[in-house]
């Protein structure tokens, strides 16, 4: 699914990613977990291809692609889709007719006719069920007076509709309580499927309980210093991050 | 060689006009003339041109020639309809009945305003509609300009005692036109009347249009009026109301798109001289390329006008790094107890919102196409005939695609 080598990346001349290495392959879910000032945040944004970032070594392939050579509307179009740690507000633009603009643009891009206004009206009806969303707020302006959960959940609902190959979920937990948790992990698991994997994005260990990563991930200073399964994170969850610093200190 | 050393530039821009053939009153001729003799032409130095500058208007030859107008079309449905083809009243598909279109004399009005005076002395359609009763009769007058030449109609709106009425004012240029448009409209809204104006300046890329509403209001009378400057290469709309009895409601909206090297400047001024009225302003553009757009809104509150609510706001995007924006709202209360407010932005889109978008599988340009049809679109909410709002809808679309 995707390939990530030896990645360095910066943001105005600071570098970040130092060396990151990692594979996804399909129907796999996998944990991103580190510090404040990992780098947690800049994978997601060089995978989204925020152009503020610059990857100066390494490269990503993404289904056979060069990635990096994509902008970031090609990335959606070739299936990969970022859940945003901050979901943007945008008044006056409605959440149905923004999404059928991005369904219509993904279909042009792969050569499909546009999608009729009653199979998507029913794929609204059906897809805003799986995260508990009201119709009433798929059809307000995007996230404009949301919640922090409701917007959260707007993200996942967006991400139902586009049905992507890969997700990136930046730091989808943070800000939502128990509830919007179970809900937004509700959602995740039941898109999960042997053809699609996810990149989870967390700085807590909480979200884990309810999406079962297969591998457990720990990024820090710019490196993944260390793999393994879900109890990884709860071994994080008990005794922080300090033990990680250290190891890889001495290593 | 005297007469040419002082000749003005309203004397040269005059030399390319020819007199009107409709019958003015000698005092308003002689005013009119006065006026212009004295009249100082437009330069910066002058406070209400001082970022609009109409020297251009001398290098239009107005010399006749034709081009073609390929999208003209009236915007309404079922409507009456009156066509003013380069100026003047064509018979052919109108419908004047009901409209007066001769006259004995011209009505005696005469604005201190020089370029209202030079629309009397050359006007070229005098028109005048009135609405008696309450059924809301639509109708549009469509201005087809294909020839680069003077046009200068002179048009009188009368809404009369608990009347209703629609007038939609659609000038539509060819292409490349060149004109010089010079329009005085006069309006008077009676009491309990109810008038909505719509304004559609969809001029050539040469265009001059000048315009100037005079709008009277009586008691309980509701007026509303929604400009949309489209394209021209110079636009100036100078909007003055006069809000004269109590329990007034006036509206005035305006969306423009402008590009290439346009300019375009709306001046309004909105005066309550009594008390118990509210009065809501909202202007809003997108300048691309090297446009310029100019905004001053007046409101004036006087001293026994007690109670107005007045709101006003204009808001601009820039999408380029050449565009520029001179913005300003300002308010004059007299009274001491009213609720005032007025504001202005101007800005870029947000790139966040674009890079959202895009992540989504919009492109750059559908993405900031859906940003500015979601900023003007709150103008277009504003605007209660349907025909006017799809029309407009369409029209900033395509400004995007072209």
């Amino acid at each position: 699914m995707i390939e990530i080598k030896n990645v360095h990346a910066n943001i105005e001349g600071k570098e970040i990613l130092k060396g990151l290495t990692l594979t996804v392959n399909s129907g796999e879910v996998h944990a991103i977990m580190g510090p404040n000032g990992a780098g947690k945040s800049t994978l997601a944004s060089i995978l989204a291809g925020r152009e503020e970032y610059e990857v100066t070594e390494g490269s990503i392939t993404f289904e056979g692609e060069d990635l990096l050579e994509l902008d970031t509307e090609e990335r959606a179009h070739a299936g990969l889709f970022l859940a945003f740690q901050y979901p943007v507000e945008i008044p006056g633009v409605s959440n149905v007719n923004f999404l059928r603009t991005a369904i219509n643009e993904i279909r042009d891009a792969k050569g499909e006719a546009p999608i009729s206004a009653k199979d998507f009206m029913a794929l609204v009806r059906e897809k805003s069920k799986i995260v508990e969303l009201d119709s009433k707020l798929a059809s307000r302006a995007v996230n404009e007076g949301f919640s922090g959960g409701e917007k959260k959940r707007n993200e996942i609902f967006q991400m139902a509709m586009l049905n992507p190959k890969l997700a990136v979920l930046d730091e989808t937990d943070s800000g939502l309580d128990i509830d919007a948790l179970r809900i937004v992990a509700k959602g995740v698991n039941s898109l999960k499927s042997a053809d699609n994997a996810s990149i989870v994005i967390t700085h807590y260990q909480r979200l884990l309980d309810y999406i079962v990563p297969d591998y457990v991930h720990v990024l820090y200073d710019g490196k993944i210093v260390k793999t393994g399964n879900k109890d990884l994170a709860l071994e994080l969850e008990e005794k922080g991050y300090d033990w990680i610093k250290e190891e890889t200190q001495v290593g | 060689m005297d007469e040419v050393l002082t000749q003005t530039k309203f004397d040269i821009l005059r030399k390319k006009l020819s007199p009107t053939a409709f019958p003015i009153s000698e005092g308003s001729m002689s005013k009119a003339k006065g006026l212009l003799e004295h009249a100082e032409f437009p330069t910066r130095k002058i406070e209400t041109w001082k970022y609009t500058n109409v020297n251009g208007l001398n290098k239009l030859s107005l010399n006749g020639e034709s081009s073609d107008l390929t999208n003209s079309k009236s915007i309404t449905k079922e409507t009456k309809k009156v066509h003013i083809i380069n100026g003047k009243l064509s018979k052919e598909h109108s419908d004047f009945s009901g409209i007066k279109t001769s006259w004995n004399e011209l009505p005696n009005i005469c604005q201190e305003d020089s370029f209202d005076a030079l629309n009397l002395l050359y006007c070229t359609a005098a028109i005048e509609l009135t609405f008696r009763d309450g059924e809301n009769q639509i109708i549009e007058l469509i201005f087809e300009n294909t020839r680069n030449t003077a046009i200068f109609p002179r048009i009188f709106i009368s809404c009369k005692e608990s009347a209703k009425g629609t007038v939609i004012l659609n000038f539509q240029g060819a292409e490349k036109n060149a004109s010089f448009i010079n329009v005085s409209t006069f309006v008077e809204v009676e009491e309990n009347a109810h008038l909505s104006v719509h304004k559609i300046q969809k001029n050539g890329s040469d265009t001059f249009d000048l315009q100037r509403e005079y709008v009277n209001q009586a008691a309980n009378s509701v007026f509303a009026i929604n400009t949309f400057p489209l394209s021209g290469r110079m636009t100036r709309n100078d909007l003055r109301i006069n809000v004269n009895g109590s329990n007034c409601e006036t509206f005035m909206n305006g969306a423009y798109t402008l590009k290439g090297k346009s300019h375009c400047d709306n001046h309004t001024t909105v005066d309550h001289k009594v008390a118990h009225c509210y009065s809501k302003e909202l202007y809003k553009g997108v300048i691309d390329d090297r446009a310029t757009n100019v905004f001053n809104g007046k409101v004036f509150v006087r001293k026994d006008a007690q109670k107005i609510n007045a709101f006003q706001s204009n808001a601009n995007i820039l999408l380029s790094e050449t565009g520029s924006v001179n913005s300003k709202p300002e308010l004059e209360i007299y009274a001491d107890d009213v609720k005032c407010s007025h504001g202005s932005t101007t800005g870029q889109l947000d790139d966040e919102a674009i890079f959202y978008l895009r992540s989504r599988g919009l492109s750059e340009k559908s993405a900031k196409e859906l940003l500015v049809k979601a900023f003007l679109g709150e103008v277009l909410e504003e605007v209660d005939n349907e025909d006017v709002r799809s029309y407009v809808g369409q029209e900033i679309e395509k400004h995007f695609s072209a």
